[in-house]
């Protein structure tokens, strides 16, 4: 239980130190972690961490401090400390949009309490799941693997000087697995998580056995019979995984108006976005995007964000067109909008931010068969390995993991290593058809500096492009 | 007594009710940080975290934990649940004892300076100077991150060792903008706050951004290439990483089987090295107590040692390195050895290629066999006959380690130390610019 009147008297103090805006926050996360490496129990972690802190905004800086005690004492120095760099800053221009005031509660119960079940059980579905990978491995060697359980439970109180309260509680569970498939001269390295804001009752929703299972049918194929082709020019279908991360890197975080506007200029980068953009062309009719933290059982799910604005989803672009930016107060106020409440801080002691929550391409019409049908040369990309993009989001590149050739409307032999490397106004541009069925996968997305990862959702449907280049390398 | 080494000494009685062995470390860092964007402060932080990891072993079942001060009080509790569990898990087929405790450790003396962390206000000034330093350049955007961190270091083990260790680190960096395409960067590492210059450091960044003007696509190929020293040091991070000897155990290397063979040119040799003068991590005794030391791991192109905790040490038959994490042996502080060009000099040992300011995002598709990939940025400068010609746009290192490695034909003579945030291992490196012949770039599709 969190104590409340803590953080209101904490106001009280940042209030009495002549700022013009405070605001105060108690966060615990509890965590608890097995990691089997190789049929090995590597490390068994609880964390537990949290605590509190405050920001200050007075005459236009911002001062932010914190601290893991949470006697009177060291709150009131983290206070002060607060409002000391506040104070030592000369040139503040900031300011906060203005925002309803909520007195709230959230509360996500799960159906089956993670923390409540025996640990051998947990134990015993990674040992599942390392027996599974073993009996696949023959001709085909997998010769390491990586398989971890992660619960964690997270509790906020947040205040600020305005009147907003909202106390929350968010329970998360991931499955992680890493496996290396090597044959010949050849290795694959593959990632694959499940996971969700959920309890234990996670394990029947994603099916991990039966997943991974196929997923190494599939790879064990790749490995063994995929060709090198010639670098061309295909149409290519990208799975949810391959569209989900493109999403995620080349829509969501350029649209972030801290980042549009320099503030992660040192950092992850600024944006090809610029607040002009909104309301510009940036896609086809069929390609809308959306980041809606509020996906029932999502990674990414909350109602309220670190700025006690209430939560709701965000269209990013609607039918090709930019529609909206993600915000915080601060930034909206920079172009007189409210906030669409992405503002997020991962843990007690880091500073609100604007984040994603869980973004993707909004399904289509088609049926995956009909994407198939009308291509005649071309590339499925299902999973990925090696990815990176540029700073300025412009310059991206994936290159598939499990991925076949198309031909004459049928998939055909898979294929090794296809590398996708595009501008992004070309990718945006080259999706002509999306189909009906979105999938999403957990990960954790990171920013900011001192870094921050936050729980989101990347995924989406299957998406046709049509006359995209595809590099082939060698082995 | 130190907070630190009394709460490690309280979980340390607690762990042996339950436990044959373990260890407790008891880390508490005090950070400040002042970012800047656009010419302006966004924000300035204080922080405080303490971290608690706690080891524990019984009949060669291994436990890690890591805790937060807030897990304090509800320490009995835990360790009942860790008894709970001890009876549950499976012995590990492979196991060492906790090494005893070394008869002397090494000595750094100016390891803690009390006026980079004492002082807020200092943070914030030098944010202003370099920000000020950077417009005098007639950059359009100067934005970076000025850190300071003091850290208290409390270990205990069950076979003996019982030590605590103060340091302070601080590092600057900066990015300047001339618009989007036309950028420029440098960093610098130190542990005194009074080392850092920001003069010197946004006047590099400004260079490189003025450099990079009107940026001109060229085709992707092979370019022999001088990479700065923040480009290298994204580079070796890879290299440190990649020479643990978990990362070889778990095959995330590409110096599996290599140890003895030349995987670098011979003109290149790296160390690990904490007592190197101003080193940004100042370690004296790793986690399970042994002392550090210089770790030579590639000398004139050949690999000479993975870097090993007790365990991997055991599992690779080898000698402990004093670079251990429980888990994962890692090095704390890389150090290229300086060749005898300046940087100048090594542009114009270039007929035809590439300077690169900068490479982050660095992406491995194969461990084993090191194809990676890297955004290169903040300074890609096309070279002929000696001269820089003009800035390039578009392009994408996309090579193999061991190949860039061998290719090394230049080591510069200027060392500069190096730690920023994207470094993906996060390991400081004394760092300087390297000529690579044939780097290989690809291109987007547009």
């Amino acid at each position: 239980m969190i104590d409340e009147d803590l953080v209101r008297r904490a106001l009280d103090i940042a209030l009495s130190q002549n700022v013009d805006f405070a605001e105060a926050r108690i966060q615990i996360d509890e965590e608890e972690s097995i990691y089997m490496r190789s049929g090995i129990i590597e490390a068994y972690g609880i964390s537990i961490s949290g605590g509190f802190s405050i920001r200050v905004l007075k005459n236009g800086a911002f001062g932010f401090g914190c601290t893991e005690k949470l006697d009177n004492e060291s709150i009131k120095n983290a206070i002060m400390e607060a409002v000391k760099l506040a104070n030592a800053q000369k040139r503040g221009e900031a300011t906060l949009s203005e925002e309803k005031t909520y007195n709230d509660k959230y509360e996500l119960k799960p159906q089956k309490d993670a923390f409540n079940v025996p640990l051998e059980e947990k134990v015993g579905i990674l040992a599942e799941i390392d027996k599974t990978i073993t009996s696949l491995s023959n001709e085909v060697k997998i010769p390491f693997r990586n398989i971890g359980v992660t619960i964690s439970l997270t509790k906020k109180v947040y205040a600020n000087s305005e009147g907003t309260i909202i106390r929350s509680s968010v329970p998360r569970m991931m499955i992680s697995s890493y496996y290396v498939l090597s044959y010949g001269q050849r290795t694959i390295t593959r990632h694959l998580p499940m996971g969700g804001a959920i309890g234990w009752e996670g394990i029947k929703v994603w099916n991990p056995i039966d997943k991974i299972k196929s997923d190494i049918e599939a790879l064990k194929n790749v490995i063994m019979n995929a060709q090198i082709l010639k670098t061309d020019v295909y149409d290519v279908i990208l799975g949810p995984e391959v569209s989900g991360l493109a999403t995620h890197e080349s829509c969501g975080h350029p649209f972030e108006l801290d980042r549009i506007m320099g503030r992660e200029g040192a950092q992850a980068g600024e944006s090809y976005a610029t607040v002009d953009l909104l309301g510009e062309r940036m896609a086809n009719e069929v390609v809308t995007i959306i980041d809606d933290p509020t996906l029932p059982n999502s990674y990414g799910y909350y109602l309220y964000d670190d700025e006690g604005v209430r939560a709701r989803p965000r269209y990013l672009i609607k039918k090709g067109i930019v529609h909206e930016f993600l915000m915080n107060r601060e930034y909206a106020a920079k172009i007189n909008m409210k906030s669409n409440a992405a503002a997020r801080a991962s843990d007690f002691n880091r500073e609100p931010i604007i984040r994603m929550a869980n973004t993707y391409i909004a399904p289509g019409d088609y049926e995956f068969e009909e994407l198939v049908r009308d291509i005649k040369h071309g590339i499925y990309i299902k999973t990925f390995g090696e990815w990176n993009i540029d700073d300025r989001r412009y310059n991206q590149r994936y290159i598939g993991q499990e991925a076949y050739l198309i031909e004459r409307g049928e998939i055909k032999a898979p294929v090794w290593r296809p590398i996708f490397e595009i501008t992004t106004p070309k990718y945006y541009s080259s999706i002509d058809a999306v189909d009906k069925n979105v999938e999403f996968q957990p990960a954790s997305c990171g920013k900011g500096d001192p870094g921050q990862l936050v729980p989101v959702f990347t995924g989406g449907p299957n998406v046709r492009l049509r006359n995209v280049r595809i590099l082939f390398g060698g082995e | 007594m130190m907070e630190e080494l009394e709460i490690a000494r309280n979980i340390m009685g607690k762990i042996k009710d339950v436990a044959e062995s373990g260890a407790v470390a008891v880390v508490k860092k005090r950070s400040r940080q002042v970012r800047f964007s656009v010419n302006k402060i966004d924000s300035a932080k204080s922080w405080d975290e303490m971290s608690i990891m706690l080891l524990i072993e019984k009949e060669k079942k291994m436990l890690i934990y890591e805790l937060s001060y807030k897990a304090l009080d509800r320490l009995d509790e835990l360790i009942r649940k860790i008894s709970d569990i001890l009876k549950i898990i499976p012995p590990k087929p492979y196991y060492a004892p906790l090494p005893s405790p070394a008869d002397k450790y090494p000595q750094i003396p100016d390891a803690y300076d009390k006026e980079t962390i004492e002082y807020p206000e200092k943070i914030v000034d030098l944010a202003y100077k370099a920000i000020d330093y950077g417009i005098r350049e007639n950059i359009k955007k100067i934005s970076g991150v000025v850190y300071t961190n003091a850290y208290c270091y409390a270990l205990i083990t069950s076979s003996g060792f019982e030590r605590t260790h103060k340091y302070t680190n601080t590092y600057i960096d900066v990015r300047a903008f001339n618009n989007c395409l036309e950028t420029g960067h440098a960093s610098m590492a130190s542990r005194k706050i009074s080392n850092i210059d920001p003069k010197k450091i946004s006047e590099t960044a400004a260079y490189y951004a003025k450099l990079s003007k009107d940026p001109k696509k060229i085709n992707a190929g092979e370019y022999t290439t001088v990479f700065t020293a923040d480009a290298v040091a994204s580079i070796l991070n890879f290299v440190g990483m990649m020479a643990s000897g978990f990362a070889v155990v778990a095959g995330y290397s590409s110096f599996v089987k290599k140890l003895g063979q030349t995987v670098a040119s011979e003109i290149f040799s790296l160390e690990d090295n904490p007592h190197y003068p101003d080193s940004f991590y100042p370690i004296v005794f790793d986690d399970e107590g042994v002392p550090t030391r210089q770790n030579v791991i590639i000398k004139s192109g050949l690999l000479q040692t993975y870097l090993h905790n007790r365990i991997t040490a055991v599992l690779l038959n080898a000698e402990h390195t004093g670079n251990a994490g429980w888990i994962f042996p890692h090095p704390w502080n890389l150090v290229v050895s300086p060749g005898d060009m300046k940087e100048e000099e090594m542009i114009e040992n270039i007929k035809e290629g590439l300077l690169v300011g900068n490479v982050t995002y660095i992406r491995f598709q194969d461990y084993i066999k090191g194809d990676f990939s890297g955004i290169i940025r903040d300074g890609v400068l096309y070279i002929k006959d000696g001269e820089v010609k003009h800035a390039v746009k578009g392009l994408r290192l996309s090579d193999n380690l061991l190949r860039w490695l061998q290719n090394i034909i230049h080591v510069g003579k200027e060392q500069r130390q190096i730690y920023h945030w994207w470094l993906e291992a996060k390991t400081p490196v004394v760092s300087a610019p390297i000529t690579v012949s044939k780097a290989r770039y690809t291109e987007a599709w547009s």
